[in-house]
């Protein structure tokens, strides 16, 4: 049983034979303390994985016949949460470095200055963009991270109600709408282009208010402040969830007075992945209450016994390992990787370089709402100024049989991944720092065609 | 003092300057170089004038201006300050660091991922990649004796949080009010957070005399109050719970039900099946068992899978075939989403090529293949003064070992830390420390079927070595590690509020802070 395979990922397969004693030694009184039953089970049950594939050439050419197929996210359209964001090879270089991909969580800091440096540079640079004292070092991504920052008010300010946008994009809203199982908070809504709407007596046991920007289709919200303000006036914490990007060319949270910061990461240069995994960016105010209860990892700067400048992970008490249940909650494996991506990422751009990449972005949503707008049937939701997305509907294909007539046409003749589907008839598509105006012009052209070829077809 | 041929180990150590001080000229430079033209001149100035007083000028923004070669530079050189599993043997316990292998991360790059948009997941044109997400959902069946799986949870402890929100709602449906879930004080952190999270109360199980969970204390809390019990096995100790039968009858005959936390899957991978052992859900850890890299603390991804009633409560979305499609299906009582997307991508790359790679035929040599370094090890390093393996020595161990050296701090004065950062000096990575709790100056240690014999030979040797140097002169221990980048940290500056230091801006303020006190 033991030492037949030889396998490169089992470097011992064959050793164990010469140490014979030990291993059959071994295997016997380990089949001894597994009930007899449960290893036939197992047995059969493995039966119907698949047999294995040895050479790596075959392995490979097996897995890009599954996976493989040439994907240029300048046709990428496709809006919401995930937009195409460029993807700097050094980005892509450094984070395939072994040292930082292979790497865990970094415990023992003195072997692992590295990382926790690049960490704490993260956290740095987010707090330069969102201007808070606090950024923790990621979470899973800006939906989780928004769930958590809810966990931080529950625990810190009365009341069990969370006031949300209207219209939050309905991916993240599921995912609070889980969190508030386990939290136990209900969710109401409020109209964020009117903060006179929420009403100071009725909402007296809010804990929290959410507030976006730019909004979930797109639209840049010009009342932070005055829903910053709001919040506190009715005694709730106030969260922003702002784009990373869009932090750098308008004021950002912490001047307006958020008190604690989400975002996500992706638009940072980070990959689409298929939606996962992302980068969740959580932060606090300088606020004694806020920081203990702040979940995830945090890396501070500290002296070694040299007097040598080093990093290590601080405030552990908060965390599953030391507290249990008593933590401020259950993360540990986190998006670090991506984190240090993000770090990287930011660090090129500098201040100027992300700064560039925003008006690009303002600049290229512009001109694909003029184009958008060009269309006939095509009811824009979207408002000016709009940050990345633009939300639409369209008259004459409304239904989901019909709306993804449209997707897989769009894809099958041109290639392009032209929408979300957000809500009903809501869709989703943005214009980012990859496109060309060349694109973004065909892409609405394309577009148009391909809603009357979807209508004559169904007419017909 | 031999590793392979070398002799003595010395981490790089650079100084580097954080990326804000790396550039001292103050003069602009860019790593990243955007051009205008006058079409987007004139919009951003139009853009500019609607933004009004919500504009934020360039000298508000407190980020770095470097080129790109010294962004390259100042990250290889930080990348030379860390250790994973490509330097050397990382046995962390309950980590399960094993080799992450290279072709997966070329399949992930070359296929282009990276460009692929959630919505066309959703809308079905990337029908590869939804077939690779089917065929793993029935793989991890096989694997774990479950009827259902989800892909979609970020990480294990998302995967223990779906868990709990399945049992509770599960309860509820029933129209029963059951507040306590049962955790082996052996646990993993994480079990009592997750339980905590889902406002449950924890009720702790001890660990009875032979390492394993007490049923005598088991049975004394079992009653309708019990919502279920979250388990690993192999546990922590690197016991198996040779009882699990009859524990997962006791708490199902009281109503309860049984979750598996699959961090410790890697010591029965091929050998025993967690819905043999009557679980009913389970979460597996795709960046440990299934070789996706640990990428310095994350991103992981967790799968949990269900059996019989329970699959109605998966979280996320379920793969099916139909009609020749793979697309997207929801659970009629799912708990909902445990991220905002399907699953974690990459690391399902990780997984299909794992699976792959060993087949039906190799995969058991997995599980085998680790039991057998572990013990190998223990084999290697028993009798050590000081040393004590508690909890039934002389039983096998399956994926880790916790050894105690309680002994050996009663009479050196040498803790498991300062053995942990002696091992560092040796060149390898150190072992979990001070876990579990139930153990007294624990060092927790898991070698994975990829680490070499001569590896856990030669980190036997170290430990060895490590002990002998307490006896006779234990300041050497307490001082290292010597080796590292850096010496041993200040961790009460690291941690109080006078010198805490989260950030650049927050030192910053600190410092003004101070100064203006002073003035």
């Amino acid at each position: 049983m033991v030492g037949k395979t030889l396998h490169p990922w089992l470097p011992n397969a064959l050793n164990w034979e010469r140490e014979k004693e030990f291993s059959h030694t071994l295997v016997k009184s380990l089949m001894n303390i597994i009930p007899r039953k449960l290893v036939e089970k197992a047995m059969e049950g493995y039966e119907s994985l698949p047999d294995r594939i040895n050479e790596p050439w075959s392995l490979e050419r097996h897995l890009m016949s599954v996976l493989g197929k040439t994907r240029a996210y300048e046709r990428v359209f496709a809006g919401g949460i995930v937009c195409p964001h460029y993807v700097h090879p050094v980005v892509e270089y450094l984070i395939s470095r072994g040292e930082y991909l292979t790497s865990y969580t970094p415990y023992q800091p003195e072997i692992s200055q590295g990382i926790l440096q690049t960490l704490y540079e993260y956290q740095s640079l987010l707090a330069e963009l969102y201007e808070v004292e606090v950024i923790n070092s990621g979470m899973y991504d800006g939906a989780t991270a928004l769930a958590e920052a809810i966990g931080i008010a529950l625990r810190v300010n009365r009341g069990k109600i969370v006031l949300l946008p209207q219209y939050m994009n309905s991916r993240i809203e599921n995912v609070l709408k889980t969190y508030s199982k386990a939290f136990e908070f209900s969710i109401k809504h409020y109209d964020p282009l009117d903060p006179d709407s929420i009403d100071d007596e009725r909402d007296d046991e809010v804990t929290a208010l959410v507030v976006e920007n730019p909004l979930s289709n797109g639209t840049i919200n010009s009342k932070t402040k005055e829903l910053y303000d709001k919040a506190h006036s009715i005694g709730a914490l106030a969260i922003s969830f702002t784009d990373p990007l869009l932090a750098s060319v308008t004021k950002p949270p912490g001047i307006e007075g958020a008190d604690i910061v989400v975002g996500e990461g992706q638009s940072l240069g980070l990959p689409m992945n298929g939606g996962g995994p992302l980068l969740g960016i959580l932060g606090v105010r300088d606020d004694k209450r806020l920081i203990r209860n702040l979940p995830g990892r945090l890396v501070g700067k500290t002296l070694d016994r040299n007097g040598r400048r080093a990093y290590t992970l601080i405030l552990q008490t908060r965390e599953q390992h030391i507290r249990r249940e008593k933590a401020t909650s259950n993360i540990t494996t986190n998006t670090a990787l991506n984190a240090i991506g993000a770090a990287i990422s930011l660090s090129l751009m500098g201040r100027e370089g992300i700064r560039s990449v925003a008006w690009r972005v303002l600049v290229n949503t512009s001109i694909l709402m003029e184009e958008l707008g060009r269309i006939k049937g095509l009811d824009i939701r979207t408002k000016k100024p709009a940050f990345k997305n633009v939300m639409y509907s369209i008259n004459t294909v409304q239904d989901r049989a019909s709306l993804l007539m449209l997707f897989r046409h769009m894809h099958d003749v041109h290639g392009i991944i032209p929408f979300s589907i957000e809500k009903d008839d809501a869709l989703l598509s943005c214009a980012t720092e990859v496109h060309s105006k060349d694109d973004l012009v065909k892409f609405a052209q394309f577009l148009a065609e391909g809603i009357s070829s979807i209508t004559r077809r169904r007419s017909s | 003092m031999k590793f392979g041929k070398r002799t003595e180990f010395r981490q790089t150590s650079w100084d580097e300057p954080e990326i804000f001080d790396l550039n001292e000229t103050g003069v602009q430079r860019v790593g990243f170089l955007t051009v205008e033209d006058n079409e987007v001149l004139e919009r951003e100035a139009s853009l500019m004038q609607i933004l009004g007083d919500k504009y934020r000028p360039p000298d508000e923004l407190g980020l770095p201006q470097n080129s790109e070669v010294e962004v390259v530079r100042h990250f290889t050189r930080l990348s030379q300050e860390a250790y994973g599993v490509d330097e050397g043997p990382v046995p962390l316990g309950s980590c399960t660091m094993k080799y992450n292998p290279r072709i997966a991360w070329r399949v992930i790059t070359r296929s282009g991922l990276a460009g692929v948009h959630p919505s066309s997941i959703e809308l079905g044109v990337e029908q590869g990649l939804l077939s690779m997400l089917y065929e793993l959902q029935e793989w991890f069946k096989s694997i774990t004796g479950m009827d259902e799986c989800s892909l979609q949870p970020p990480a294990g402890a998302s995967g223990e949080l779906a868990g709990i929100l399945m049992i509770k709602e599960y309860h509820k449906d029933r129209g029963e009010e059951r507040e306590y879930i049962l955790v082996p004080d052996s646990a993993h952190g994480t079990n009592p957070a997750s339980a905590a999270m889902g406002r449950f109360k924890v009720v702790r199980i001890p660990t009875g005399p032979d390492g394993t969970v007490d049923i005598g204390s088991l049975k004394a809390v079992l009653d309708e109050s019990v919502a279920g019990m979250m388990m690993t096995n192999p546990n922590t100790l690197g016991l198996f719970e040779h009882k699990v039968l009859e524990i997962t009858k006791l708490v199902h005959d009281a109503g309860g039900l049984l979750y598996y936390d699959g961090a410790n899957l890697n010591g029965i991978l091929g050998l025993a099946r967690p819905g043999d052992m009557g679980f009913d859900i389970v979460h597996l850890n795709i960046h440990k068992t299934f070789s996706a890299p640990h990428g310095s603390g994350g991103p992981g991804a967790g799968v949990v899978c269900a059996k019989g009633e329970l699959s109605r409560y998966l979280p996320g979305y379920i793969v099916e075939e139909s009609r020749g499609e793979f697309i997207l299906t929801r659970r009629d009582r799912s708990v909902g989403d445990m991220q905002s997307f399907y699953a974690n991508f990459p690391q399902m790359v990780y997984a299909y090529t794992f699976i792959l790679s060993y087949g039906k035929q190799g995969i058991a040599d997995v599980g085998l293949n680790s039991i057998l370094a572990t013990n190998y090890f223990i084999k290697k390093i028993k009798g050590l003064k000081g040393v004590s393996i508690p909890f039934s020595p002389e039983t096998p161990r399956f994926h880790e070992v916790v050894i105690s050296l309680k002994g050996l701090v009663s009479e050196t004065g040498v803790s498991a830390e300062d053995v942990a950062k002696y091992l560092l000096d040796k060149g390898v990575h150190a072992p979990t420390v001070y876990f579990p709790l139930i153990v007294e100056e624990a060092l927790m240690i898991e070698f994975t079927e990829t680490e070499t014999l001569e590896n856990v030979k030669y980190y036997a040797e170290s430990l060895r070595e490590a002990i002998e140097k307490a006896y006779e002169n234990p300041e050497e221990l307490k001082q290292s590690p010597r080796n590292t980048s850096v010496t041993r940290l200040d961790y009460v500056r690291a941690n109080h509020p006078s010198t805490l230091t989260p950030s650049r801006k927050y030192e910053i303020m600190r410092e003004r802070r101070r100064s203006s006190d002073a003035a």
